[in-house]
């Protein structure tokens, strides 16, 4: 049996900041976000043969 | 069209329809230079975990609740129709990015950026409702905080979260209904306005100056 890469077996944790809250998962994932739109623009793009 | 097809409403439509949007715009084979960029992937990646949404919703709703919370296959959809949400919500909204920085609503293509707009907003609904027909303590800890915004705001008699058939009908009835028209219209207008251009490479006023002298 697989077991999970993190152990998800607690609560979960938060990061602070002033007013605002925001559980480590959902900003793990904005980041993952921001970086594949980075990617997206600076990888390039691959070309067929042109015509 | 002769003077009699011009009286039947059906030729119009057609005729308009044609018009608007002919086959080798609505279907082309070939597409700008500029489009060869993975951030134009992204439209039709969200495209496709749609598909994935739906196929997945649809199965869900053949076998049913007891099903999908039981059996090995049935939580397998369950985890398919989960994931292909996550990932719909994460290409839409890097889609957006790219179209925001982009400015997309460029070149009379307003309508096509407010449907954008508007399909993210119910998406978003969409979501929210499926996360409140999950039938467990995350659903009924979503409902019972949802509740009292919903009924700040003084639409909680018509849109009751505590009330799971209500919620279940709005998340596989009524939203998709409105957010498949919304994608249906929001792709037919990039068909036919186009895919929106790159900005114009901006000169230096030396560089324009010495343009303009030579």
């Amino acid at each position: 049996m697989l077991t999970a890469l993190v152990n998800l077996n607690h609560p979960g944790s938060y990061i602070h900041w002033g007013f605002f809250q925001m559980s480590i998962a959902n900003f793990v994932v904005i980041l993952m976000m921001v970086l594949v739109f980075i990617l997206a623009i600076v990888v390039p793009f691959p070309r067929g043969k042109e015509e | 069209m002769s003077a009699d097809e011009d009286k039947m409403w059906t030729a119009r439509l057609r005729g308009a329809a044609v018009r608007a949007l002919p086959p080798e715009k609505l279907l082309p084979d070939r597409q700008p230079e500029y489009v060869s960029s993975w951030i134009y992937v992204f439209g039709v990646l969200t495209l496709t975990s749609l598909v994935v949404v739906l196929v997945s919703g649809a199965v869900l709703a053949l076998e049913g609740p007891a099903w999908w919370h039981t059996s090995k296959v049935g939580l397998f959809f369950n985890s398919v129709h989960l994931w292909s949400v996550e990932l719909f919500m994460a290409f839409m909204v890097i889609h957006l990015w790219g179209k925001f920085f982009m400015a997309a609503w460029r070149g009379r293509r307003a309508l096509t950026w407010v449907t954008g707009a508007v399909a993210f907003v119910v998406s978003i609904g969409t979501a929210f409702t499926g996360y409140l027909s999950q039938q467990n303590l995350a659903s009924q800890w979503i409902a019972g905080e949802a509740k009292d915004g919903l009924n700040s705001v003084g639409i909680g008699a018509y849109f009751n979260v505590l009330n799971f058939g209500q919620m279940l009908m709005w998340h596989i009835v009524l939203l998709p209904l409105v957010l498949g028209f919304l994608v249906v219209i929001h792709v037919l207008l990039v068909r036919r306005r186009g895919v929106v251009p790159p900005f114009p490479p901006q000169l230096s006023p030396t560089s324009s100056s010495r343009a303009a002298t030579s």
